[in-house]
């Protein structure tokens, strides 16, 4: 079997995981921006207890929210093209987020316990299957 | 395609280490996260829960804090050697593990989520190393061997 054909046969069984990728990535920027978006107009919406947030007040978190989320829609679309500067941005930006989520955790911990999962998801997809939207170039 | 598959001195290395490669991302992201919790632990504990009478095991804050920032600090530097591929790191990251996932069960009721979440991410690690760490030995010394097949061909054939 040549090389083309076999090139041509596999790519779309192997590309999968990265469009996966990179369509949980726009989502979860999508779901930060509306975090963000929730945090700067309308912050009755959280049930902040006593503890109160880490590090940052609520309008802070707001805005590195809503920044996390555009970069990571931003960075989805890219993560299409397979490229190399895209997967490493997008694991570097899932794992960020992860850590911002844990900080803002006591806001909406439902909220924050699903963005933590889509990031995990998107770390996962990228890592273990990366390369694979690259090589079916 | 019948011809036999590659000889199994032919594994590339971006495909087999890619769980590896998972793991330790997952343990070095937990370390980080210990370490947020060892300084909430040492210097904000009223940001918990509960008191440190409330934990299931006797212990204060100071000692849970200092334990977490260790195993913080340990973790990240498992996850470095997972990457630079030593096989010490992985037997070390499965019990390093076992052990964040036992003391978080123990300290679950000073933030039940957090745990939760480390100790998802600890189970994560131990996957990640257990089912597929072995294969990290298929890779040593071998990948100079210059395989004449594509990466493609080679995942082509692991897969089938």
């Amino acid at each position: 079997m040549s090389q083309a054909r076999m090139t041509r046969s596999r790519q779309t069984a192997w590309v999968g995981w990265l469009w996966f990728a990179a369509i949980m990535m726009i989502m979860t920027g999508s779901f930060n921006a509306i975090y963000g978006l929730v945090a700067l107009f309308k912050d009755e919406y959280y049930t902040i207890t006593r503890q109160g947030l880490l590090v940052f007040d609520l309008t802070a978190w707001g805005w590195i929210l809503l920044l996390f989320g555009l970069l990571a829609v931003a960075t989805g679309f890219a993560l299409f093209s397979g490229a190399l500067w895209a997967r490493i941005s997008a694991v570097a930006l899932a794992a960020l987020n992860v850590l911002a989520h844990m900080a803002f955790m006591s806001a909406y911990p439902v909220w924050a316990l699903i963005a933590i999962t889509v990031d995990v998801l998107v770390m996962w997809a990228v890592i273990v299957h990366g390369d694979e939207l690259a090589e079916g170039r | 395609m019948t011809a036999d598959p590659p000889a199994d001195d032919h594994p590339h290395p971006t495909y087999w280490t890619g769980w590896i490669a998972f793991g330790a991302a997952m343990i070095m992201l937990a370390g980080v996260f210990h370490v947020i919790e060892g300084l909430v632990s040492l210097l904000d504990d009223g940001y918990y829960l509960t008191t440190a009478a409330g934990l299931a095991v006797d212990v204060s804050f100071t000692v849970v804090g200092w334990l977490q920032i260790g195993l913080g600090v340990a973790s990240l530097a498992i996850g470095i050697g997972m990457f630079l591929g030593a096989t010490i790191a992985l037997v070390a990251g499965v019990i390093l593990a076992a052990v964040s996932a036992i003391t978080h069960m123990a300290t679950i009721a000073a933030y039940p989520m957090w745990s939760v979440v480390i100790i998802a991410f600890d189970v994560f690690v131990i996957y990640a190393i257990v089912k597929h760490g072995r294969e990290m030995k298929l890779l040593r010394g071998t990948h100079n061997a210059a395989p004449d097949l594509s990466e493609r061909e080679w995942i082509a054939h692991a897969r089938r």
